[in-house]
């Protein structure tokens, strides 16, 4: 996916002007940024919810326009059970919905409305059904930043798993400088106001050989591109 | 003490504060001694008694409840279409702002006696709840599309649910239960107007016409039993009412 001149403005508050990004396909690029620089908005405008004021998205010729998206909040109907919050995405294909729960450790859950459901699971939910919905883009705004240390490495180990079976492009905005280390491809770093990249790391280590030693150092530029 | 028990001794509380009215009414009808002004409790009862073992009795009832059921469903229907319109569109909701505002401000008598000399005898009491119970469901419709969750109406635009499975599943459930507050409103509502109509047209049938007639000739003992056989239906259409919410919301996709 390629991103070209993108310009936004609310009112007199220039969010991003002229803004290019280059999206690594079938990659995890995390996108790493003071709270307000605009993250989310280019998420929005990236999924529809939000028109530009210019520039172009180019999606890659293999992407078929749909979008999946991994919000703050899980969003899930609370009429529907997490069964049917999933099939809802695939046109009621309540197989598949169950398939997928079952993937993410809901098995015994599917029943459940959201009111019922701990925030993790509900995230879990939410997680199955951007799996779920065949689009090869998957847009994340920081799905985990409410949820507990070890219930978020739970939910990054789940999150790794889904994504190796359909290696779908990932752009994924957090605030976690180590979650980013252990799981992107690439990190971006950002800073406002007008939008703009400070800097762009290239994680050259396997996804399944790295810890949080062998990662430290690109953490430590990392954290000095961020502070300035 | 939970819940439940707590319920269960405030429900004595309100058996006593019966009696207790009783009680005073019953103090009150003896010391004045003039059952055209004020019948006792028994008088009262007996005149109930009465009502409902004579012939008229389910025709006046009839006539009232097929009134009521006529201008609930008309109210319910035009008040819910009008006001998921003026929720979607400002322009709608800029024109129809005026006629709401009039009739919300209009009183009750000045419809009914403008209905009657327009209309005559029969519509006058459907025109009159429609006037007065539309802006009801009107706006509780209207407030309810747009509170309709703007965070779950983006995650729709991403999934691709659109059109009717957009309104199946999130627009329909999200409304439903200000739509149903809405409708148990204009029920309650609704009974009060059909029957100050039906004491100004005087209908064939129906429980405002045997109000007026035995107010007319001083019967104050049946006027008291027919308002309590309205009190008690009242009563029993707000808990039938209660009752099929209480079904409604236990089935998804409402919960």
């Amino acid at each position: 996916m390629k991103i070209e001149n993108l310009g936004k403005a609310f009112g007199s508050n220039s969010v991003m002007k002229s803004f290019s990004l280059d999206v690594q396909p079938h990659g995890i690029t995390c996108l790493i940024g003071p709270s307000g620089c605009g993250k989310t908005t280019l998420l929005n405008i990236i999924a529809g919810m939000l028109p530009p004021d210019s520039g172009t998205i180019a999606r890659d010729a293999d992407e078929n326009g749909s979008i999946s998206y991994l919000f703050q909040e899980p969003r899930l109907l609370p009429w529907l059970t997490a069964l049917e919050n999933v099939a809802l995405v695939l046109e009621g294909d309540a197989a598949a919905a169950r398939k997928m729960l079952n993937a993410v450790g809901l098995e015994d859950s599917l029943e459940k409305y959201p009111g019922e459901l701990s925030g993790g699971m509900r995230q879990r939910v939410s997680m199955a059904r951007a799996f779920s919905y065949p689009s090869k883009l998957l847009l994340m705004d920081e799905p985990f930043q409410n949820l507990d240390t070890k219930l978020k490495s739970d939910l990054l180990k789940v999150f790794v798993e889904l994504w190796k079976q359909d290696g779908r492009t990932v752009l994924w905005v957090t605030h976690d400088i180590t979650e980013a280390c252990l799981v992107a491809d690439t990190i971006v770093c950002l800073s406002g106001k007008p939008m703009k990249i400070d800097g762009s790391f290239h994680i050259g280590i396997p996804r399944n050989e790295r810890t949080l030693e062998n990662t430290a150092t690109i953490q430590a530029k990392i954290y000095r591109t961020l502070i300035g | 003490m939970n819940h439940e028990g707590r319920r269960t001794r405030y429900g004595y509380v309100s058996v006593v504060s019966c009696l207790a009215i009783m009680l005073v009414w019953w103090i009150a009808a003896v010391a004045l001694d003039a059952p055209i002004i004020l019948p006792a409790p028994d008088e009262v009862l007996r005149a109930t008694i009465g009502l409902l073992g004579s012939k008229a009795f389910l025709s006046n009832v009839g006539g009232t409840m097929l009134r009521l059921l006529y201008s609930f469903v008309l109210i319910t229907l035009c008040g819910t279409l009008c006001g998921i319109l003026a929720g979607r569109f400002i322009a709608f909701r800029r024109a129809i702002a005026p006629l709401v505002a009039l009739f919300k401000a209009t009183p009750v008598m000045s419809v009914i006696l403008l209905a009657f000399i327009w209309l005559g005898t029969s519509d006058v009491p459907v025109f009159s709840a429609f006037l007065m119970a539309f802006p009801v469901m009107f706006v509780q419709t209207m407030d309810a599309y747009s509170n309709i969750d703007e965070k779950l109406w983006q995650m729709c635009t991403v999934y691709g649910i659109k059109g009717h499975r957009r309104l199946k599943y999130l627009i329909i459930p999200s409304m439903m239960p200000q739509i149903l507050t809405g409708a148990r409103q204009t029920l309650s509502m609704i009974w009060k107007v059909v029957i100050a109509a039906e004491v100004i047209v005087l209908p064939k049938y129906g429980i405002g016409r045997s109000l007026q007639l035995a107010q007319i000739q001083l019967e104050t003992n049946v006027v008291l039993a027919w308002t309590i056989v309205a009190v008690l239906l009242t009563a029993l259409g707000d808990a039938t009412f209660d009752l099929l919410i209480g079904r409604i919301s236990k089935r998804s996709p409402l919960r």
